[in-house]
């Protein structure tokens, strides 16, 4: 029965988040016609775009090699200028000892992986438990005036978080959420009070057809049954986009962290935690070879995570630049 | 149905609508509405001792006309919104030029073209930190030998003080900060590039227009609207700027790339011994009405294109 309901949602749906299949090549025209490029003039200008193109990509990997290979160097050859492109005295003795390993261990990576990942992992559930029952409510169960409410989520949309930062400071201070391992809580619920992740999903349920939740209300399903079975699974792709972004987002996350967590080194994520070995932190002074290793161990998951997830997160930024 | 069920049915169902709204409605009467209030409650009134506890009084417009000449303040409070409008507008010029000449280019290449979206996509994804890291280490060393006035010197310029001096380092930080976001906008404008049906540019070309003309009269007008709510989301994007300076620059030198985030997060949370909260709250608030007007600008467009 379900899957019978399911199938021209689902069609719907990918159709809506599917990325556009190759064209013929016909279709496929742009600016420079196959005409034009038989002229020598055109032809040049065409291996001049690949030049600057490539160019470009130079510009781009250049700082992340440095990022790579100065891992490697001693402390005395990341001084050496003009920088070497290869190091003299690799800083590798083996997998157990070498600046990555040194990293890992004097930066104290293990502690503040693990407080990345619970605020990583808080983020998303507060995804679901906020902004996918809310958007679900308004855009499928609409209880009596629930257009006001909807004005009072969207309108912060209008609010950048960070001109209230001091005020929300004090908020979470006066909670209590300001303390311990409350601070986790302190950091994630006031960035679960965004409405924007709210207003994509909104937008994606409103467009699933009523007759399906219909069906599924007469034959008894509950609210809660209803928004499991059938809302969620036709929502797949859309909760992948959102989902992959959070992550993305909580991984670089540095102002409010940073803010909240100031005090309390045991609580830091990774991002703040390396400003502070940054700028030398009293009692642990790690060099600078071992911080550029450190930084690149931090950069690895959010590259892997985006090779793994290229199509939803290409596909979040469309829907996220302009529909937001 | 009978009457005494459909009410029952429709109390059932307001009640099962509000009970998913609840999480979302305490989230966001605590920590959006309540301190957007407060911001502003803060922003009048006087706090005793910074304790945050004690009672408070009102000061009118005490903490607004004490910014404006707060000798603690480094540097005044002019100078920051000249920093913060140096960065606007300079993001602003890059973060046009480079994202629309990568996606023009990307969209006409067929070889590679996937490779050189990933590749100028990957700066996006990383940390700030992690960028700032490199290029205030490597890339901006001011020294002679570093890597930057070693390319330069390349081309018989002399050597550049880069990050280490007053005049350049915003520039420095713009250009960072375009290395960092580019790939973004040029995603945004690949999008709507290809959405220019094909018959349009068959069509210019049977009536003989020239490739300029075809980029002036087809390509840039299709792009306008995109171009123009991109413009707006990078106003209100780069106008909170912090982790860039912050992290780059640290605000310096001399106070040559501290914005108004960077002000106010030195003045709340600093600890350079001048801190206070009503004044980095009325600092807030001044930021707050002219992000909130590029919002509403922001959705008035969006509006109105949507409607087409």
């Amino acid at each position: 029965m379900a899957t019978q309901f399911r199938s021209p949602a689902q069609r719907l749906a990918r159709r809506q988040l599917r990325t556009p299949r190759r064209v013929s090549a016909s279709e496929d025209r742009t600016l420079i016609s196959p005409l034009d490029k038989r002229r020598a003039s055109v032809r040049i200008g065409y291996g001049l775009m690949y030049l600057l193109l490539a160019l470009g990509a130079l510009v781009v990997v250049i700082p992340l090699y440095w990022l790579f290979i100065d891992g490697f160097k001693n402390s005395n050859e990341l001084y050496v200028l003009p920088p070497s492109w290869w190091p003299q005295d690799p800083q590798w003795n083996g997998w157990g000892d070498n600046n990555f390993v040194h990293a890992w261990q004097n930066a104290q990576l293990d502690v503040h992986l693990r407080n990345s990942l619970v605020l990583v992992g808080g983020s998303v559930v507060l995804q679901a438990l906020v902004s996918v029952t809310a958007a679900y409510s308004l855009s499928k169960l609409r209880p009596a005036f629930s257009n006001i409410i909807l004005a009072f989520f969207f309108a912060t949309l209008l609010v950048p978080p960070v001109t209230y930062i001091v005020a929300q400071y004090i908020d979470i201070n006066n909670l209590g959420l300001g303390n311990d391992n409350w601070m986790f809580l302190g950091v994630l619920l006031p960035e679960a009070a965004s409405a924007f992740n709210l207003y994509i999903l909104k937008s994606f349920f409103d467009d699933l057809p009523e007759e399906i939740l219909d069906a599924a209300r007469i034959d008894g399903a509950n609210a809660l049954d209803t928004l499991l079975r059938i809302v969620l699974p036709m929502s797949k792709a859309v909760l992948a986009v959102i989902t992959i972004l959070t992550i993305m987002a909580s991984w670089k996350d540095f102002l409010w962290p940073y803010v909240v967590m100031a005090g309390s080194q045991d609580q830091q994520p990774l991002m703040v935690s390396l400003y502070y070995d940054w700028n030398n932190r009293a009692g642990a002074i790690l060099s600078d070879n071992v911080m550029f290793a450190a930084f690149f161990l931090v950069a690895i998951p959010p590259v892997i995570l985006f090779l793994i997830f290229q199509r939803q997160i290409l596909r979040g930024i469309s829907l996220s630049g302009l529909t937001g | 149905m009978t009457f005494g069920s459909r009410v029952r049915l429709a109390i059932s169902r307001n009640a099962m609508g509000y009970l998913f709204l609840l999480p979302a409605i305490v989230v966001f009467a605590l920590f959006a509405w309540f301190p957007i209030v407060q911001t502003f409650r803060l922003a009048f009134v006087h706090y005793q001792d910074d304790n945050l506890t004690m009672p408070t009084h009102w000061v009118g417009l005490d903490n607004f006309s004490h910014l404006l000449t707060d000798p603690t303040l480094q540097p005044s409070f002019g100078a920051i919104w000249w920093n913060t409008l140096e960065f606007t507008l300079l993001a602003l010029v890059f973060g046009y030029i480079v994202p629309i000449t990568l996606a023009l280019l990307i969209n006409e290449v067929r070889l590679g073209r996937s490779f050189f979206r990933v590749i100028f996509y990957v700066p996006v994804i990383l940390p700030t930190l992690v960028g700032t890291w490199v290029w205030n280490k490597v890339i901006f060393d001011a020294d002679p030998q570093g890597f930057l006035n070693n390319i330069l010197a390349w081309f018989h310029i002399p050597p550049q003080p880069f990050i280490t001096d007053q005049t350049q380092a915003m520039p420095c930080v713009v250009v960072f900060a375009t290395w960092a976001a580019a790939g973004g906008a040029m995603l945004i404008y690949l999008a709507a590039l290809q959405g220019i049906p094909a018959h349009l540019y068959e069509a210019a070309e049977i009536d003989g227009a020239s490739l300029w003309a075809r980029l002036w009269h087809i390509t840039l007008p299709h792009i306008r609207v995109v171009m123009v709510i991109m413009a707006l989301l990078q106003i209100i994007a780069t106008m909170q700027v912090f982790a860039e300076p912050y992290t780059l620059t640290a605000g310096g030198p001399s106070g040559a790339t501290t914005t108004v985030m960077v002000a106010i997060y030195d003045l709340a949370f600093g600890g350079g011994g001048n801190q206070d909260w009503n004044e980095a709250a009325a600092f807030g608030v001044l930021l707050f009405l002219i992000l909130t007007f590029f919002s509403i600008l922001y959705y008035v467009v969006m509006r109105r294109v949507a409607r087409r």
